[in-house]
């Protein structure tokens, strides 16, 4: 009797719970396409001086050239503006995208080589790339200039003079900023806590030795009392800052966050402890969530990475390439780097609880609602 | 203590003749017993929870403020439900890999729901989405009879997969504060209210495995799946609901999780599933199947997040902790092949 009526019973809630999955879904999917069209385009409304935010005039190209891509992970939001802002762009100037790609993960060095490679057979006119390793990828960007194609960084850098010039922000200069901003704010004198990216990561090395190195050099009296090497997510950042609360309370008088998903996480903390906005935290790359905390006053630095920018000015640096023209702007490699030799750091002016309300980062950073690459 | 216990037995041998006599248990025997009882998971677990509990509050007194142990209880919330899932399929001698980025997964499905339709439906959705994960997952496993570890190991990337779809890779934001309130900061009785509706289903998923036929269904197919074939017990169906079973405890951790970081990450569950692996194996449930109680994966949970606490407070750096945690599962697997020689 038992047996027979149990897995009747189970079917029926199998089913049951079917059924309401794929009502789910469903009222998801609608959800989504209805908050698409709702949202403005701010391709329709800019213009070239504002999209490329006075850096670069906008060159239109003289023939239909052929790009491609390669970006390190889509499932991180900074990369699918970069990839928005190269499609974008390309289309305002002239040039046709013909192959668009992700290495899917930072530990997919191969795949990005292999990608690259078959780039190169196409025979594009150029190619930009974001290695996920800025030595690995060498060989593959060397191939491609040997067949004649342009090599331009977008956002990340290679290590190889194949690649004649790129685009990215200063790593370095964005954890001297970040030390700047706390170091002005507390008089030279009080308690830091850090909140680093990934260990390995050779961008989140950067911010932290920029960091470090501004302290060191002009704000002496900044005792950093904490330091964890985290994954970009939330939870992460919360637990941690919920740790070292409990431990140094109200002595904790700033925190850097390499990225602005940790530096939520150290916000939510800090709003339980009753400390959010009476604790100066600092970050870089902007989120809606962290524009939300900006605004309360709960985040009060946030060094911006305008992912479309970066896109946009890497295809204007291709024509350049190509058509052999001058690239304006462009600078020696950062760190102790030798290629490429053309570099264009961009930088804007940092959002503050000031500024986040002139900000409008459909502009310069996110790609728009519903946009995916490919 | 090895030379000791050898010298022991040869007395006894010598003294009282062959073993077989001896109304007695010798003196290896009773130091194998004594070994036993210190390694078994119910007295060397808590032990060891106890003796980190009291180091930690002797080395950096702030451990032992009301506050911090809220705290603890809060971080422990997601990971003892996701155990608790683990449990499930391991003692039923499978394993289910998923359960991270199902966890994920469901949190994404239930903010999008939440924000346009309400908690509640939102939290039916999130739970739905489990369960319906884990339907395929026991589907395919007992039909086809398919290693779990595959394909849960192919389910982890289909979920990661969706979960970034459906969000273009973004966080969902924006939930109500009668959803992210409970869940993030308030209490019962100074318990965090997370806590509390974790330790609910612990003692749930407890009762289900020692009390119910399901429960011993679970142990007979992880001790031996042909002798409990031939039993009469329709095994499919019961390694189907342990994986249903396992999917919807995902889909609560991901509803809690959701709660209290007051987003749902697309990329959230990341790793979680080894974590609730290994505190289960840390506390004592064998990889192999068909032994272990709810209340060992309990163990392990204490144990992992008492110690991430404690190293946090006491300011060790992230990469010893990781060789940390590393090291302790992997005592924890040796302690457990001894005990059971």
């Amino acid at each position: 009797m038992m047996h027979t009526s149990r897995p009747h019973r189970l079917r029926r809630a199998v089913t049951f719970m079917a059924g309401l999955l794929m009502a789910a879904t469903a009222v998801s999917a609608c959800s989504g396409s209805s908050a698409g069209t709702t949202d403005s385009s701010p391709a329709a409304s800019g213009n070239a001086a504002v999209e490329l935010n006075g850096l670069l005039p906008r060159l239109t190209a003289e023939k239909k050239y052929q790009i491609g891509y390669t970006l390190p992970q889509f499932r991180d939001p900074f990369w699918v503006s970069v990839a928005y802002g190269i499609e974008d762009e390309a289309k305002k100037a002239g040039l046709e995208v013909v192959s668009s790609n992700e290495a899917g993960s930072y530990a997919d060095l191969g795949k990005q080589l292999s990608q690259v490679d078959d780039m190169t057979q196409r025979g594009l006119d150029a190619i930009l790339v974001a290695p996920v390793d800025r030595v690995g990828i060498a060989p593959a960007l060397d191939n491609a200039q040997r067949a004649g194609i342009k090599v331009i960084g977008a956002g990340n850098l290679a290590s190889t003079g194949a690649m004649s010039a790129g685009v990215t922000f200063s790593h370095i200069e964005a954890g001297h900023r970040m030390a700047d901003a706390i170091g002005k704010h507390l008089n030279g004198k009080g308690k830091v806590v850090m909140l680093n990216g990934p260990n390995g990561a050779d961008w989140a090395i950067l911010r932290d030795r920029g960091f470090k190195e501004e302290l060191a050099a002009n704000y002496p009296g900044i005792e950093i009392v904490e330091q964890a090497w985290l994954n970009p997510d939330r939870a992460a950042g919360q637990t941690t800052m919920e740790d070292w609360l409990q431990k140094r309370g109200d002595s904790i008088d700033a925190v850097f966050s390499a990225v602005s998903l940790t530096a939520e996480g150290a916000v939510l903390a800090l709003r339980n402890a009753g400390r959010a906005g009476k604790v100066f935290v600092a970050t870089s790359s902007l989120s809606s969530a962290a524009k939300d905390m900006i605004a309360a006053g709960e985040i009060q630095f946030c060094y911006a990475e305008p992912g479309q920018l970066v896109g946009r000015l890497a295809v204007q640096y291709a024509i350049r390439a190509i058509e052999g023209k001058e690239m304006a702007g462009a600078k020696a490699a950062e760190g102790d780097e030798k290629y490429p030799e053309k570099v264009l750091y961009v930088e804007l002016p940092p959002i503050t609880p000031e500024t986040v309300g002139k900000f409008d980062p459909m502009i310069l950073d996110w790609a728009p609602k519903g946009f995916s690459p490919a | 203590m090895q030379m000791q216990a050898h010298v022991n037995v040869d007395d006894s041998a010598t003294r009282a003749g062959p073993e077989v006599m001896s109304p007695e248990p010798g003196g290896g025997a009773r130091l194998a017993r004594v070994r036993k009882l210190l390694l078994s998971p119910d007295l060397a677990l808590p032990l060891l929870v106890l003796l980190l509990f009291v180091a930690t509050a002797l080395l950096e007194p702030s451990f032992l403020r009301i506050s911090n142990l809220q705290n603890i209880l809060r971080q422990m919330s997601v990971l003892t439900v996701l155990a608790s899932a683990a449990a499930i399929t391991i003692i039923s001698g499978g394993l289910d890999l998923s359960i991270g980025a199902v966890a994920a997964l469901s949190g994404v499905v239930a903010a999008t729901v939440m924000v346009d339709h309400g908690v509640l439906l939102g939290v039916l959705a999130g739970l739905a989405c489990g369960a319906v994960v884990g339907v395929v997952n026991g589907g395919l496993v007992a039909r086809f009879d398919v290693s779990p570890f595959i394909v849960t190991l192919g389910m982890l990337s289909v979920a990661s997969g969706t979960a970034l779809t459906v969000t273009g890779g973004l966080p969902v934001y924006g939930l109500p504060t009668s959803f992210t309130n409970p869940l993030g900061y308030q209490k019962i009785l100074g318990v965090p209210i997370s806590f509390v509706l974790a330790f609910i289903t612990l003692l749930l998923v407890a009762a289900l495995l020692a009390y119910t036929r399901f429960g011993k269904y679970l142990y007979a197919l992880g001790g031996n799946r042909t002798a409990t074939t031939y039993a009469g017990v329709p095994v499919r169906r019961y390694i189907t609901a342990a994986y249903v079973a396992s999917g919807t405890l995902a889909g609560l951790a991901g509803l809690l999780l959701t709660g209290r970081v007051a987003a749902a990450q697309p990329t959230a569950g990341t790793g979680l599933e080894l974590q609730a692996i290994a505190a289960v194996i840390i506390g004592g449930i064998a990889l192999t199947g068909g032994s272990g109680r709810a209340r060992h994966a309990f163990y392990g949970v204490a144990l992992l997040t008492l110690l991430s606490n404690s190293m946090n407070l006491l300011s060790v750096s992230s990469n010893a902790q990781l060789l940390v945690t590393g090291l302790t599962v992997i005592v924890a697997v040796v302690a457990d092949r001894i005990r059971r020689k």
